[in-house]
């Protein structure tokens, strides 16, 4: 008869704190969102706390324009407050996932152009997509990386990224792309079978 | 195949590490987004009241819920209210009780503070916000000493006030404070109070000129004078946090309505809703700006909260609260298995 938390993205639970019994002295990311509709001011508060993470994710998957991104990332996020689900007290998935959906539409727009060169016969090599990793991305990211993500496909290759370099664990990922928890296991398997085998097939790569 | 976290390891030590020091790039993205909100209305939202506390609570109740025993004496319906949050927000045009609207509202607020003192010692708010296809149901309780609990499920409640798990720390208490002083006949000195509950350190008083950053930017962008409108979004606001903290208690509820008759955007009509009478009252552009709309639904008879809906006028609401009153006593709240045990 009680359906609180019947929605069926199963990391709700798990992402509920449960370690603050008690109020603590500053406030949780889901209590200045909830202020910040009223109070813009407390929203700052928030980009003080997560602009170094978002931008330095940003700026490893996108170079210069990593700048930008993660600065329309805030402005987004400021937009959608009020939708924000209070029940998740660390915004960082919420924030990172708004990142990726802009990084996806950066590289996505960088291929349009890429396709646009080729028509016009003007064809800059550096912009040449193979696989799933397009140009720009995989210059980018080095050879080293690029070698290593090129089979991945995008979907995957994000999720294995907030892994890797933003610190989110399985549950908040789904958050941050909207996706069953089931589905993150799966495509980040994929992805490390991937970096796997091109780890086994270039040992002097290994760490 | 190696089932370490080499892959990992590697995956981590291969970030291109761009972060120079570009300090300037903190300044620039804070600049940008400074421009972006002061040139945004001030909205509520979805409601406020309990929100601010949900993350801090531990438990996700477990096993039975249990019904709180509760003397209903205040909600005239116990259904889920369907009200303007099912339909499209109303813009801002002048109802046929624009120009008129302090008179239902103070007639009401007459009524309702005249009404006996109700039973039980704390008011437990059911709050089910919609946010697209979903809809969550948590339990705000508001002890009249001040106290305030919090539970996802009706039955963790006894819990959270079992082991003392008092979340108030003061929240709302000045918004209740000041609704109690605009019962007692105070209404303008009480608004003013209302206005900065939030943040008494602040000043702001209805003739003063607005001078903010961000109103100036706004005038600059819109070519609108600002004057007054951040008192009044502030004491709506406000005002709506008092009401639903202080929904279980007549003198609040009063008061609410008092401080909200002096609203000059604020319009009132009369509706119904399951069968009860119901008052809308819906905020104006002095209170919310333009391209953006809140409505707050009442009960005609009592005054208790019923629905919160916001959005732009003439769409869909981009937030739904509905609120469920009831008055239960503390001490025979039944046991419920949360009390801080998680999932």
């Amino acid at each position: 008869m009680d359906n609180t938390y019947s929605d069926s993205r199963a990391p709700a639970r798990l992402l509920i704190r449960r370690d603050l019994p008690h109020r603590i002295d500053s406030p949780s990311d889901a209590e200045l969102l909830a202020a910040s509709v009223r109070n813009a001011d407390a929203f700052t508060e928030l980009f003080e706390r997560h602009w170094d993470d978002l931008y330095r994710f940003c700026l490893n998957r996108a170079g210069s324009a990593g700048e930008d991104i993660a600065a329309e990332a805030f402005r987004v996020a400021f937009d959608r407050r009020k939708r924000y689900d209070a029940r998740y007290s660390d915004a960082r998935p919420w924030l990172f996932g708004i990142a990726s959906n802009l990084l996806r539409d950066h590289f996505r727009t960088a291929k349009r152009e890429a396709n646009k060169l080729k028509r016009s016969a003007t064809l800059d090599v550096t912009l040449q997509g193979r696989g799933e990793l397009d140009g720009l991305e995989r210059q980018l990211l080095g050879p080293r990386l690029a070698a290593a993500l090129q089979e991945i496909p995008t979907a995957d290759r994000d999720a294995l990224l907030l892994l890797a370099w933003a610190d989110l664990d399985y549950e908040q990922i789904a958050y941050a792309l909207e996706i069953p928890l089931g589905t993150v296991r799966s495509r980040i398997h994929r992805a490390r079978q991937r970096v796997r085998e091109h780890l086994d097939a270039n040992p002097s790569e290994q760490v | 195949m190696n089932m370490s976290n080499q892959d990992l390891n590697w995956l981590s030590n291969q970030q291109p590490q761009r972060m120079g020091t570009d300090h300037g790039a903190r300044e620039r993205a804070l600049l940008a987004l400074v421009k972006h909100t002061t040139s945004r209305p001030r909205a509520r939202g979805f409601s406020l009241t309990g929100r601010l506390r949900a993350p801090y609570f531990s438990a996700v109740a477990v096993g039975g819920v249990a019904a709180v025993t509760a003397a209903l004496v205040l909600s005239a319906g116990t259904g889920v209210h369907s009200g303007a949050g099912t339909g499209h927000l109303k813009p801002h045009t002048h109802s046929p009780l624009a120009g008129t609207h302090r008179s239902p509202l103070v007639r009401l607020a007459d009524y309702v503070g005249a009404s006996t003192a109700p039973t039980g010692d704390a008011t437990l708010v059911a709050r089910t916000t919609t946010n697209g296809s979903n809809t969550v149901t948590v339990y705000d309780l508001y002890a009249d000493n001040g106290q305030y609990f919090f539970s996802p499920t009706e039955s963790g409640l006894a819990g959270q006030v079992g082991a003392n798990n008092n979340l108030a720390g003061g929240l709302f208490a000045r918004e209740v404070a000041a609704a109690k002083l605009a019962a007692t006949g105070n209404v303008q000195t009480a608004a003013e109070d209302m206005a900065i509950a939030p943040d008494p350190s602040k000043t702001i008083s209805p003739n003063q000129p607005s001078n903010t950053t961000a109103d100036r930017a706004k005038e600059a962008a819109t070519g609108e004078a600002q004057t007054g409108s951040l008192y009044d979004n502030w004491v709506w606001e406000n005002s709506q946090d008092a009401l639903i903290a202080g929904s279980g208690q007549p003198d609040v509820r009063a008061g609410v309505l008092q401080i909200l008759a002096t609203l000059p955007g604020v319009t009132v009509t009369q509706g119904s809703s399951d069968g009860q009478p119901t008052l809308v009252l819906s905020a104006g552009t002095p209170e919310l700006g333009s391209g953006y709309t809140e409505q707050l639904t009442i009960n005609a008879d009592s005054g208790v909260p019923i629905e919160f809906v916001g959005g732009a006028p003439g769409a869909t609401p981009t937030a739904q609260v509905n609120y469920q009153v009831s008055r239960v006593t503390l001490a025979n709240l039944p046991s419920g298995s949360a009390g801080g045990s998680g999932a």
